[in-house]
């Protein structure tokens, strides 16, 4: 701190005090600051000096206040007066402004709010800085996959050796919807076993309960939400509770529901890991034997507060190479840490490293909103300069009676200002009515911050930036005429403006059509993956788990009942859904495989109706058969598969499935043509199935299209209740199901759909102003023109030509800059279309159209006036 | 039509202006101010008073020399008038008028009474 008075203090004074005292109070209270800071401290001088200059709030001390007010404050006045008188003279002109800059603004607010959200995920949690998940990359043929399932000895591994540089390490499985129950209350919810320091570590709110909750392994937290479901008004502590009709636990704690802007959002119940141990014999025997190949878990750490994340994350890399087998070893397994902060943005990968993720839309949008507002902003610019030619002789005025160009740079910026605090509000109100339509079409809870300080902060500071931005050339501009020439009427608009208001027409356009050309591309994009071949029916399916103890051994009781009730054509078992593959297996051989290649198959299980019950199609040889015996060891395989391996006709062959000693053969009987069964972007899995019992996780029904679905499910709902009255019947349509992979796609088709609807909004109300006013300002000359027999069409023709000419131009510019843009685009997606040049072309003509449509408006109204009107007025 | 007459602040303000002599400055009087009655008087209210008490034509002022610690401003120094002296010794004969009217036996019992 330097010793000097408090210099806010020291203006308050001089902006009050009397000129002819200023010199002398000056110096005393100067001296009595380096007095007081001699005695005492800094601080209680500058108290002090406050203190003396509140002090010198007397009558005799204050300058004239009146006169001080009609010097600056009435110029402002004057200034806002003229303003609004000239809003209100062109009515048309205004408007056109203040709701182009609206949108422009509202548009920019919106995706303000949406990227604040999304950025701000994760900070629900107070240690999010801290919190990572271990991952890994693997090396599969040249590829490297990155995931998260790890082995569970890596746990103890990491405590022991590294243990230093976490503060927190637990085990998690992954989430599930598994049925709780509370005496009769049965419902499925989302949750998740993880280890008992989940809560200290995601710093979840416990509103009933310790943070010690879950160190019992029979006890188990619930959301709020979850328990306002099940145990009403009375208080769940100390309840007990089933997971999955097997699992009794007690309810030892409630925490607040995490929030939308969380990875944890939707959680509903945790128990803890060792529950799950404890009770899965799999998960038992895994942890027991140390087990390093089987990678089923997920790990969540917690650095310590002096380690660095990036430091931690490499120290770690080798931990798992380190303990496996030779076999696993050339998968090159390498761990890192995934920082809680990079989950939701950033989570894909492409060959090991980090890229795109959601973080490449919230830069898109963020480019989209400034954009939008950028294009308000230049109709304002370009309706101010073409008002220049009716401001002119006011500007000739002012400068002749004493104005100097500081003041009229102020007056148009004092004006631009006006604009923008009436576009604000007006923007204010648009956001306050599209806000549920908009938080309905990106699925968020978000709301305009009145109450906070900080919005408002911004908001001005949003305002005072639009308002140079859009008043700043208009101000220069106008402010530059020189009065002489303005008064003698010898003044034109100079070639600079004009030239600077193409350009900036020539923008507006560029960007509008870009934008267009975009939403198309990414629209036809999702269409073209939608319709791609699924390679089964998946209509008129639904799916439902049975991974539940209580179902084994009733899949062929419900399905003779509901197949001799006519509910249902077929219904199968399978390890994975329809919509998935949750297993993958590499210990795969075959006569001819290079020895070098690692097979990276999906696996399913499956019983033998399963593909009567899809309606897969066969290739090749015959589908499974409940009446050979050998089809147990009998496998069929999808094309991918068949050409990976690289046969031709693969029925008979044998492919040897397991490692050493436990290999098993199996015998192909079949080729089906490849089914649509991940993400709809990318590229087939190669896909073995088998017959199997065991393993199964869901079923599959395959509803009787000549009964309305509803009446069906109705039967079937009644069948699985009869049959396995302890778990509730939840389903879902298949089709539904795939539907929801397009969603984040579809999101963006939508959003870019309005945001380029709006941009050529704002660009074509822009013209339209523009187009009034070229129209006026050759009144005379379209009236001479008349007079000398122009045709109408002559004249319209005339004065779209300008405009066609600058969207021809923009149009030009905009074609590269789409097509390359989108084309990095579409490079993400395995399956995608190729650009079709005539998008280009139906973009172009449109724009053209528009333009046209636009401008005919005035250049039609002017060109069938009387020429007598426009000529006799002088 | 001037007030002449003195309020108790303003006499002192008044007094001190003649003990200061040459250092009569309204920094310097509001700090004698201070070290003689404890109390704290802002440098506002000291110049405001001499303000008043310059317009009843009690003290005089002119702009002194600028000093390095008061940013090499200079300070306005006040001096007494005639008419501020009168008015001071008129003052101080009235109330050692009332004093000598004082009862002195109203004086003893007041030792007495302890």
């Amino acid at each position: 701190m330097k010793t000097v008075p408090p210099r806010l203090a020291k203006w308050i004074l001089t902006s009050f005090l009397r000129g002819d005292l200023a010199e002398e109070v000056l110096g005393d209270l100067e001296e009595k600051f380096y007095e007081t800071f001699e005695r005492k401290t800094l601080r209680s001088a500058k108290l002090n000096y406050w203190f003396q200059v509140i002090n010198y709030l007397r009558p005799f001390a204050f300058r004239n206040l009146i006169s001080f007010n009609l010097i600056s404050s009435g110029m402002y006045r004057n200034y806002l007066k003229i303003g609004y008188r000239n809003l209100l003279r062109n009515k048309g002109y205004s408007s056109i402004n203040i709701i182009g800059l609206a949108v422009g603004m509202a548009v920019a607010m919106l995706i303000g709010l949406w990227v604040q959200d999304e950025l701000s995920f994760g900070q629900y949690h107070k240690n999010h800085d801290r919190i990572a998940q271990v991952m890994e990359h693997q090396h599969l043929n040249g590829n490297v996959s990155t995931q998260p399932a790890l082995p569970l000895p890596l746990k103890e591994e990491l405590v022991s050796k590294y243990g230093e540089d976490f503060e927190s390490i637990i085990l998690s499985f992954w989430r599930q919807s598994l049925i709780v129950s509370h005496d009769d209350i049965k419902l499925t919810a989302e949750g998740n076993f993880m280890g008992s320091d989940v809560i200290d570590m995601f710093s979840m709110r416990m509103l009933k309960g310790s943070n010690d909750a879950l160190s019992e392994p029979g006890s188990i937290v619930i959301a709020e939400s979850l328990s306002n479901v099940i145990f009403k008004d009375s208080d769940p502590i100390g309840k007990f509770m089933k997971i999955d009709n097997e699992l009794s636990v007690m309810v030892t704690g409630v925490y607040e529901d995490i929030p939308k802007n969380s990875d944890l959002h939707g959680l509903s119940w945790i128990a803890p890991w060792k529950l799950w141990e404890t009770s899965q014999a799999w998960v038992r025997n895994s942890a027991s034997t140390s087990d390093w190949n089987d990678n089923s878990y997920q790990l969540y750490v917690m650095i310590a507060d002096y380690a660095d994340m990036k430091a931690v994350s490499k120290r770690i890399k080798q931990a798992k190479f380190n303990n496996i087998n030779q076999r696993q070893q050339a998968q090159n397994p390498e761990l890192f840490l995934h920082p809680m902060n990079d989950w939701h943005l950033r989570s894909s990968w492409e060959n090991g490293v980090q890229k795109g993720g959601l973080f490449q839309f919230v830069v898109l949008f963020g480019i989209i909103g400034v954009l939008v507002l950028v294009l308000g902003c230049i109709n304002f610019m370009n309706l101010s300069t073409a008002q220049s030619e009716r401001r002119s002789k006011e500007v000739g005025i002012r400068k002749a009676i004493g104005s100097v160009r500081g003041q009229l740079i102020n007056q148009f910026l004092t004006e631009s200002f006006l604009v923008v605090m009436l576009s604000f509000a007006v923007a204010i109100f648009m956001i306050a009515f599209v806000m549920p339509i908009f938080n309905n079409l990106v699925d968020k809870d978000l709301s305009v911050p009145f109450t906070e300080g900080y919005f408002w902060v911004i908001s001005l500071g949003f305002i005072l930036m639009t308002a140079l931005l859009a008043g700043s050339y208009p101000a220069l501009y106008l402010s530059s005429f020189r009065p002489i020439a303005v008064l003698k009427g010898t003044f034109k608009a100079a070639g600079s403006a004009l030239v600077f208001r193409k350009v900036l027409v020539v923008f507006q356009f560029v960007a509008s059509i870009s934008l267009i050309i975009g939403t198309i591309i990414v629209r036809q994009q999702i269409q073209h993956t939608k319709d791609r071949p699924m390679g089964y029916e998946v209509d008129g399916t639904i799916m439902t788990w049975s991974n539940s103890a209580g179902f084994k051994g009733k899949f062929d009781l419900i399905r003779n009942e509901l197949k001799s009730a006519d509910a249902i054509v077929e219904m199968s078992e399978s390890s994975s859904p329809l919509t998935m593959i949750f297993t993958r297996v590499n210990s795969l051989s075959w006569e001819g495989k290079h020895p070098d290649y690692t097979p990276n198959f999906g696996r399913v299980a499956v019983t033998p109706s399963y593909g009567k019950t899809v309606g897969w199609e066969i290739a090749r040889g015959r589908d499974f058969s409940s009446s050979f015996a050998s089809d147990s060891s009998s496998l069929i395989i999808n094309q991918k598969a068949a050409e990976e391996m690289g046969m031709i006709d693969p029925i008979g062959k044998v492919i040897k499935w397991g490692s050493d000693e436990q290999t098993r053969a199996f015998q192909v009987i079949g080729v089906i043509k490849n089914m649509l069964v991940e993400s709809p972007f990318d590229e087939i899995s190669p896909m073995i199935f088998t017959m199997s019992k065991s393993d199964m996780n869901c079923m599959t029904l395959k509803l009787n299209p000549n009964n309305s679905s509803s009446a069906s499910l109705a039967i079937i709902q009644d069948v699985f209740k009869k049959h396995i009255p302890s778990i509730p019947f939840d389903y879902t349509f298949t089709d539904q199901a795939h539907g929801k992979k397009f969603a984040a796609e579809e999101k963006i088709g939508k959003l870019s759909g309005v945001f380029a609807a709006l941009a050529i909004l704002i660009s074509c109300l822009g013209i339209f102003g523009m187009a009034s006013f070229v129209a006026e300002q050759r009144t005379k000359e379209i009236g001479v023109r008349k007079v000398l027999g122009s045709s109408v069409f002559d004249i319209w023709k005339m004065i779209v030509n300008d405009f066609v000419i600058l969207v021809g131009l923009s149009f030009l510019i905009a074609m590269p800059i789409a097509f390359f843009t989108l084309s990095g685009w579409l490079e993400g997606f395995e399956y995608r279309i190729d650009i079709h040049w005539l998008v280009f072309v139906i973009v172009g003509l449109g724009a053209l159209l528009i333009t046209m449509l636009t401008v005919s408006y005035h250049a039609l109204s002017s060109a069938l006036s009387n020429p007598l009107n426009s000529l006799r007025s002088e | 039509m001037k007030e002449t007459r003195l309020g108790d602040f303003e006499e002192v303000i008044l007094l001190l202006v003649g003990i200061l002599g040459e250092e009569a400055y309204a920094f310097k009087i509001a700090a004698e101010f201070e070290s003689q009655t404890g109390r704290v008087a802002s440098i506002g209210s000291v110049h405001s008073t001499m303000e008043r008490l310059s317009t009843k034509g009690f003290l005089i002022s002119e702009m002194g020399q600028p000093s390095t610690n008061r940013g090499g401003r200079r300070k306005r120094i006040y001096t007494i008038t005639a008419s501020g002296k009168l008015v001071l010794q008129n003052s101080k004969e009235f109330k050692l008028s009332l004093w000598e009217q004082y009862p002195s036996l109203s004086f003893a019992q007041l030792i007495f009474s302890q």
